[in-house]
């Protein structure tokens, strides 16, 4: 079974000082899949039993990754994060840690989608500096994630990324 | 946090900030009781404005980060990688149309990054970050990056 961490290792093996454009992109797009994988597995291990074996996979399928994205927009800031957690009436303390891993996903997110996407990049910023801030990016991460996955601000957060958009009713 | 004064100058751009209208000051005069007065035109539809008060402006939120780095940067240590004083602010937009803010900071042309450099870059930025972040508005996302000079050189021309 593909591991998180596994694709963030594939990620950090491809930028050596003579990589390449595609290299720098496949890093870019691994690193983002990383953190993907490692929230999405977060939350069905959260909402879904092991068993029946297969439900936790179904699960992580349904997340959608704009949508995380959204729904991580609360945890960017002690203000919006205080704002929501009242109006949820799920009172929990703000996370720097929770905020460093959504500002990373929000950009990880952007950059996978120049690097998968914008193959002509007119801005010039595919090289391996970009690269190996991505990487970087998505180690933290792992590390925010480590520090912050016992907190109820984290319970929340994984709620947050299947409820977000129904809890307004 | 940062704090920065108010007073634009001809030529500055100025953001009529309960709408987000941003408006090229063309021209200021001061009254006998003191009181700053612009004329100021539009950049979305031209429309000219006379004696604008400072009451409902600011500068724009990339102005506003520039000036705060221009006050916090010369403070801090840079990472010996970066080319010294030289960053640019600039605004675009995200993927999903997300207004973002984006810092670039030149890498000296010798320097390879790796990544345990971008982690010491990330922790400057994060230093920076927290300091200017007030001065955002929450649906502006802030972010900073280190360009090589090839890729800069290449987006230029």
């Amino acid at each position: 079974m593909l591991q998180a961490k596994d694709l963030l290792e594939h990620a950090s093996r491809l930028l050596i000082p003579k990589s390449k454009e595609v290299d720098w992109r496949r890093a870019v797009s691994a690193s983002y899949y990383a953190v993907f994988h490692l929230l999405t597995g977060a939350v069905a291990s959260q909402v879904s039993p092991v068993i029946p074996v297969g439900l936790q996979g179904r699960t992580r399928r349904v997340l959608e990754h704009r949508a995380m994205k959204t729904a991580m927009r609360p945890f960017l800031s002690k203000g919006s994060f205080h704002q929501y957690s009242n109006a949820l009436h799920v009172p929990c303390a703000f996370s720097d840690d929770l905020r460093e891993l959504s500002e990373a996903f929000g950009e990880l997110q952007d950059a996978r989608h120049l690097a998968d996407y914008d193959v002509a990049d007119l801005q010039g910023t595919v090289d391996l500096s970009w690269a190996t801030d991505c990487v970087d990016k998505a180690r933290r991460v792992f590390a925010a994630w480590d520090r912050a996955k016992s907190s109820e601000a984290a319970t929340l957060f994984l709620a947050a990324m299947i409820f977000d958009a129904k809890w307004a009713k | 946090m940062v704090e920065l004064d108010f007073n634009p100058q001809e030529g500055e751009r100025v953001e009529f900030y309960p709408q987000g209208i941003i408006l090229e000051v063309l021209g200021r005069h001061i009254t006998a009781d003191g009181q700053v007065l612009l004329r100021l035109r539009s950049l979305q539809d031209g429309r000219l404005f006379e004696n604008v008060t400072l009451d409902w402006l600011r500068y724009p939120a990339d102005v506003r980060v520039r000036r705060a780095l221009e006050h916090i940067l010369p403070k801090v240590s840079w990472p010996e990688e970066f080319q010294d004083g030289r960053f640019v602010v600039k605004t675009d937009e995200m993927y999903d149309g997300t207004p973002r803010i984006m810092v670039n900071f030149y890498l000296k042309p010798d320097v390879i990054p790796s990544v345990e450099k971008a982690g010491d870059w990330n922790a400057f930025y994060s230093t920076l970050k927290r300091q200017i972040e007030p001065l955002v508005d929450t649906g502006d996302w802030l972010q900073f990056a280190a360009k090589e000079q090839r890729s800069a050189l290449s987006a230029a021309s």
